[in-house]
């Protein structure tokens, strides 16, 4: 068996390649890839993608390196199960934006169910089943619009709302007059019950 | 059947109660008022007599003026639950246009949208709704003609991604990704009537129907279709309201109020529809509305001033019916339709918070009292509305009024002298016309609950539902004591309201708290309710030391003020509640023999909540560092919908490097809520999340992803 340090890049320290790899483990089986061994050989060639990388020396901590080549490997079989040709994927531009569609695209097609676990980051040929599903995949969160307005005729609410409405903002405006209308109003209550009582 | 073509206009001309029906209506609401004047004039009337007999002076003009607004009240219930016995016993419940049963046919249905506006809900709950409706429609083989619509105002960004992965869970599951759809708006611009006004000016125009739900509503498949149907055979209708009965109920309070609103509500709803008849009212949920003329005529106005008096109308479903009848639309109530239901809250402090808004709501209702453009009946129900919560205030000030006129009376040192009263015929006593007044203060408030046994114990099946007539009557006592130790807690509550609100202090558009099994701690109780033991204890105190009877004869309103904590810890109890229910006591139809929805429901529920447990952590953080919920979510933000006026600004990409850093919690929730909103930040968060090395993670993060374990897999969106 090799030693440890044979394998990890020259200028790495062997905690850096192990954060590396339990990253790349963690990152593929939040994709859902669920068989061990498919695990370990996938993690494997990434690590290797990953030294190759490093060798020339670390100029990239090893967990962004290491994520970086699993996303490429990813977006490479996105692409290539989702059909899309070289010239589009520079048309899309943003590769976050690939690897959302590839995601989606899995999510729709319930990858990965038990019935296509093994396919996923598999090289071809893939099932036909499997591709056609994928690449029909869309999410219809909503209906297409149908734009329209909501409306009413106006409402006359009348004399009483219009001068109480026109009295109230008067006091809002004038502060004294609010303040003296309602001591006004405790003094009227208050001399109310006096007489009352008497 | 023959479609009408949808149209803003109602069929025929102008208002649709005319001709014969319209004479009927008119006979029926003439019989109606002959009858409250009669009660409400005899009660008062007697009442003055007894004040005259021992002298009307001061204080007990303002009495007299008190007891007769708050009489009418009563009176008004009393009538109504009369005539609607009557209707019910005599079957003449029926308006002059009955909305009878529909034709049985397997066509298809005009395109319905079914609605749940909501606004940080309970996830599992609402989508089990969901779930259940979407079986039960499938049961009845017309479910192609609906679309469910999640209309999502939630705030809470760990909410917010609760909803998309629950809804994809759910309408995966249930094959019903095109049919059950769920949209988010990230500005709750006019509340919940905001909400679905922003439904219908994207998506109404595809739809002739829309049935309103609330977050704890639910109804069956089969019941949709049939109100489908109904407003199909009824062009004239606008909005047809179902009486939903309420379900789920655990709490002793709430048990209570489920069993009244079972027991109470058809006689209630028969009274209401013998005058109202195509003048009904809308609740706001469970109720079908033809879209057309709803987007034509409901557009809600702006009242004058400003909140919480006036401004935006905070209830909007009585104005919502009021417009449709203004041009011309029928609002009416299929009330013996049954398999709609709703949920009541869990205690007495869950219910104030509603009550509270329902307060400031109907008090706004005020300045539309007199605008002629409404019909009087609609005008009728704001009053009625406004009585409701300013009867409070009014009662607290007849009580208050009856000690100051027994304090008057002690310092006086006068004795008691009475002159005869006004039937000679009769020649009462002073104490024989007390007992009098007394026992009709009794017969009408409590002759509804008497009125409503008989009327189950005359039907068989009803009586059979509710587990029999001993069990039955022995829930209406106990569910009227329940009312008599309520009133008073009520009465101090609503009269808090309605002087918070004349003083400006209005309630937010809150959460609301609908879980069914949770029982109040003392000290939230204490905390809740101690300013009302202190007015109880002070109040007992002035009674006793002035006039012992006096006293005595107020203890039925001051002792469960001066128990409010203990009533308020016992009204809440869960333990108790299911004890209630396995002995029979407040048992509703639902409960003894549970709808295939609600069972469907229960099941959902519990089986979504298995699924949010496998949330680790915050529900925000998996739309972060969850590659199919970061898609799902970065997905749903390129709907057409988002797209329109909604649209923020970018955040900045600092924003990322500090969540990433220093953990969510370091972000305000607007920051979150923002950083969700744009789905190209989500994207890049979660690339550059992966490619951080623990050291410059914050640790809840570096936790997220040490949960990716082999075999530990959260399988959040995918099936099992």
């Amino acid at each position: 068996m090799a030693r440890i340090n044979d394998v990890i890049p020259a200028g790495l320290t062997a905690e850096e390649w192990d954060a590396a790899y339990r990253r790349v483990w963690a990152y593929l089986t939040a994709l859902g890839v669920r068989h061990e061994f498919q695990l370990h050989l996938l993690v494997q060639q990434v690590m290797e993608r990953c030294a190759v990388r490093l060798s020339a020396g670390p100029a990239q901590h090893a967990v962004q390196v290491a994520t970086d080549e699993t996303e490429r490997l990813v977006l490479d079989w996105f692409q290539a199960v989702l059909g899309i040709a070289p010239s589009d994927v520079a048309a899309i531009g943003d590769p976050a934006q690939l690897s959302l569609r590839g995601r989606l695209a899995m999510l729709l097609a319930d990858m990965p169910a038990p019935e296509h676990n093994g396919i996923f980051l598999s090289d071809p040929p893939w099932p036909e089943a499997f591709v056609r599903l994928v690449r029909a995949s869309y999410v219809e969160a909503v209906p297409a619009l149908r734009l329209g307005q909501v409306t009413s005729p106006p409402l006359a609410l009348g004399l009483v709302p219009q001068l109480a409405d026109r009295a109230l903002r008067t006091m809002d405006r004038l502060r004294w007059l609010r303040v003296l209308l309602l001591w006004g109003l405790f003094a009227a209550f208050f001399g109310f019950v006096f007489w009352l009582t008497r | 059947m023959a479609h009408d073509p949808p149209t803003s206009q109602p069929p025929g001309n102008g208002p649709a109660a005319k001709g014969n029906g319209a004479s009927r209506t008119a006979a029926r609401r003439a019989a109606f008022l002959c009858v409250f004047l009669f009660v409400w004039g005899g009660g008062t009337l007697l009442f003055a007599d007894f004040l005259w007999r021992t002298g009307l002076y001061g204080l007990k003009y303002g009495i007299l003026a008190l007891q007769a607004l708050l009489f009418a009240l009563i009176a008004f219930v009393f009538c109504t639950v009369l005539f609607g016995f009557l209707a019910i016993r005599l079957g003449r419940s029926a308006p002059e246009k009955p909305v009878g049963p529909s034709l049985a046919t397997s066509s298809p249905l005009a395109p319905t949208a079914v609605v749940f506006p909501i606004h940080d809900e309970d996830v599992a709950g609402v989508l089990a709704r969901v779930e259940a409706i979407w079986r039960s429609l499938q049961r009845t083989g017309l479910e192609n003609g609906f679309h469910i619509f999640l209309l999502s105002d939630s705030l809470e960004p760990a909410r917010w991604i609760e909803e998309e992965i629950v809804w994809f869970h759910v309408a995966r599951r249930l094959r019903a990704v095109g049919h059950v759809h769920y949209r988010h708006r990230p500005v709750n611009t006019g509340m919940k009537a905001g909400n679905l006004t922003d439904f219908l000016e994207h998506w109404g125009r595809a739809y002739r129907y829309m049935i309103v739900l609330d977050a704890d509503s639910l109804m069956s498949g089969g019941r949709m279709v049939e109100l489908v149907r109904r407003m199909e055979e009824h062009p004239e209708i606008g909005i047809l309201q179902t009486v939903p009965g309420a379900i789920r109920a655990r709490s002793v309070y709430a048990r209570a109020q489920q069993f009244v609103i079972r027991l109470y509500g058809p006689l209630v709803t028969a009274g209401m529809d013998f005058w109202q008849a195509g003048d009904a009212f809308y609740f706001g949920h469970n109720a079908i509305v033809r879209v057309q003329p709803f987007m034509a005529h409901c557009r809600l106005p702006r009242l004058p001033w400003r909140e919480p008096l006036g401004g935006q109308i905070f209830s909007h479903d009585f104005v919502e019916a009021a417009l449709m009848r203004r041009a011309g639309w029928e609002v009416r109530v299929a009330r013996e339709l049954d398999g709609s239901y709703e949920e009541t809250p869990a205690n007495m402090v869950e219910s104030l918070r509603r009550h509270r808004r329902w307060c400031q709501g109907s008090l706004q209702h005020f300045w539309l009292l007199f605008s002629r453009e409404l019909p009087l009946v609609s005008r009728t129900h704001f009053l009625l509305g406004i009585l409701t919560y300013i009867s409070s205030p009014l009662w607290l000030l007849f009580l208050i009024f009856s000690t100051l006129v027994v304090v008057q009376f002690k310092n006086a040192g006068l004795t008691f002298v009475a002159t005869s009263g006004f039937t000679p015929l009769a020649n009462f006593s002073l104490a024989a016309h007390g007992a009098l007044l007394y026992g009709l203060c009794l017969l009408l408030l409590f002759t509804p609950r008497a009125l409503s046994l008989a009327d189950l114990l005359c039907n068989p099946m009803r009586r059979h539902l509710f587990r029999g007539g001993v069990r039955t009557t022995a829930s209406v006592v106990l569910g009227s004591l329940f009312s008599v130790l309520e009133a008073p807690l009520f009465m101090l509550w609503h009269s808090f309201f309605v002087m918070a609100m004349l003083f400006g202090k209005g309630v937010a558009w809150g959460v609301q708290n609908r879980a069914q099994d949770q029982s109040l701690a003392w000290q939230a109780a204490a905390r809740s309710h101690g300013w009302m033991t202190l007015i109880g204890v002070a109040w007992t105190a002035l009674a006793l030391a002035v006039d012992p009877h006096f006293g005595y004869s107020m203890l039925p309103v001051l002792a469960p003020l001066i128990l409010s904590i203990p009533l308020n810890v016992f009204f809440s109890s869960v333990p108790v509640g299911d004890r209630l229910r396995r002995a029979g006591l407040l048992q509703t139809p639902e409960e003894t023999n549970p709808p295939q929805e609600i069972r469907d429901f229960e099941a959902a529920e519990k089986r979504i909540r298995g699924r949010l447990d496998r949330i680790n952590g915050n529900a925000f953080l998996q739309a972060i560092v969850e590659p199919y919920v970061n898609a799902l979510h970065g997905e749903l933000q390129r709907q057409p919908y988002a797209t329109d006026e909604y649209r923020r600004p970018p955040v900045d990409e600092r924003l990322v490097r500090q969540l990433l850093r220093e953990g969510s919690g370091a972000l305000s929730r607007a920051q979150l809520f923002d950083l969700l909103l744009d789905g190209a930040a989500c994207r890049k968060a979660y690339l550059q999340l992966w490619r951080t090395p623990d050291a410059e993670l914050a640790p809840e993060w570096c936790a997220a992803i040490a949960a990716y374990a082999p075999n530990r897999q959260p399988a959040l969106l995918r099936e099992d």
